[in-house]
């Protein structure tokens, strides 16, 4: 999944390559999103982003390898964006909530994964990214560490303060 | 606890990511990109010919003083066109800038390169990067009269900024790394040899 070279050679077409890109990781790549952001109609927004992001700065890509690298930490920065933005239209809106989940997601999804990923979804942003990265990825820390610029102390931090945050609202739910 | 715990956030973050998986069209995206790439490129064309208009306007401009001079009885070995890109903006007036003096604004082409890179300035300020393979606009910071900081915006390639040291002797246009860049595409993309002026 993380390896695929976009075929990148001086006078190579760009768009072609793009696309190629595009079609092997968009629907990983919508899945990450929507796991940091809540909702599908945002997460394909964030991934459409990314990959213009990507055709914006083609020329600085000189490792075929990287563009994967790059798109994906984009949709990362760019759901964190989404998230920042989100709460600040909450903050100022009185009464404006966080999108949820739609209902068919939340029939089809067992229950105790729901409440869950509601606890998930009120942990610090920061805390989110890494147990996305950690759990779903299955990342390690120094990669994490590596995708997300920050050292590997803080990503240990981070993880660990995000489960403990979770064992206690759960144990306070049950 | 926490080994469960891990496992049931593996359960269901995979449970959840796969519903966006699966209801998500890849198709229709990929035709939303391709729209989105069409309307980006137009709005560069459009950029384009407005740079473009607005170099006619300058040389227009130089050349009515030129005509001027001539006309006024002057010696005509006197109106010297330099080869250099500060010529021009010596004869016009002086734009709105905020670029310093001996900033490069042009185009200037990698000499000694296989492929063919350009790098033009405006001075806004900002560099547009141009190979075979596309062109990219990037933002500049100028923290001092001969230094540029190329600024990697969102977190990519070149997660940190990098700043050069730039100088123009013979005509030629040379970076120099100040400090350290960890993007080394754009160390190799911008050192080792100069850049020639072409417009």
């Amino acid at each position: 999944m993380h390896e695929v070279g976009v075929g990148t050679t001086p006078g190579g077409d760009r768009d072609s390559a793009l696309s190629a890109l595009f079609a092997a990781h968009h629907r990983g790549l919508v899945g990450l999103a929507y796991l940091l952001v809540d909702d599908l109609p945002t997460a394909e927004d964030v991934v459409q982003d990314a990959f213009l992001a990507l055709h914006r700065r083609w020329i600085w890509l000189r490792d075929p390898n990287a563009a994967y690298e790059y798109v994906r930490t984009a949709v990362l920065n760019g759901s964190r964006s989404q998230l920042r933005r989100r709460r600040i239209r909450t903050e100022r809106v009185a009464g404006a909530s966080r999108p949820v989940p739609s209902a068919e997601t939340t029939a089809v999804e067992h229950a105790e994964h729901q409440e869950l990923l509601t606890l998930v979804a009120q942990l610090p942003e920061r805390q989110r990214q890494v147990l996305v990265l950690r759990y779903y990825l299955e990342q390690s820390e120094a990669e994490i560490a590596r995708t997300l610029s920050i050292s590997a102390g803080s990503v240990k931090q981070h993880a660990s303060r995000g489960i403990a945050a979770l064992s206690t609202r759960l144990e306070a739910t049950s | 606890m926490s080994e469960e715990l891990e496992t049931r956030l593996r359960e269901a973050m995979a449970s959840r990511a796969e519903y966006g998986m699966t209801h998500t069209d890849t198709d229709r995206e990929l035709h939303r990109l391709q729209h989105n790439l069409r309307r980006e490129r137009g709005r560069r064309r459009m950029r384009i010919v407005m740079a473009a208009a607005a170099a006619a306007a300058v040389v227009g401009g130089s050349i009515a003083l030129a005509v001027s001079l001539v006309g006024g009885g002057h010696d005509t070995n006197t109106v010297v066109v330099s080869p250099t890109p500060h010529a021009s903006a010596s004869t016009t007036p002086p734009p709105v800038t905020t670029v310093p003096a001996g900033f490069p604004v042009g185009t200037w082409a990698k000499i000694h390169q296989q492929f063919h890179e350009t790098l033009s300035f405006s001075d806004v300020p900002a560099v547009t990067l141009h190979d075979d393979r596309g062109q990219s606009q990037e933002h500049l910071t100028l923290p001092a009269a001969d230094l540029m900081t190329f600024d990697a915006g969102d977190k990519a390639f070149c997660v940190t900024s990098g700043t050069y040291r730039y100088a123009i002797t013979k005509h030629q246009l040379h970076f120099t790394l100040v400090g350290k860049d960890s993007c080394q595409s754009r160390v190799s993309y911008l050192t080792g040899s100069g850049w020639k002026f072409t417009g």
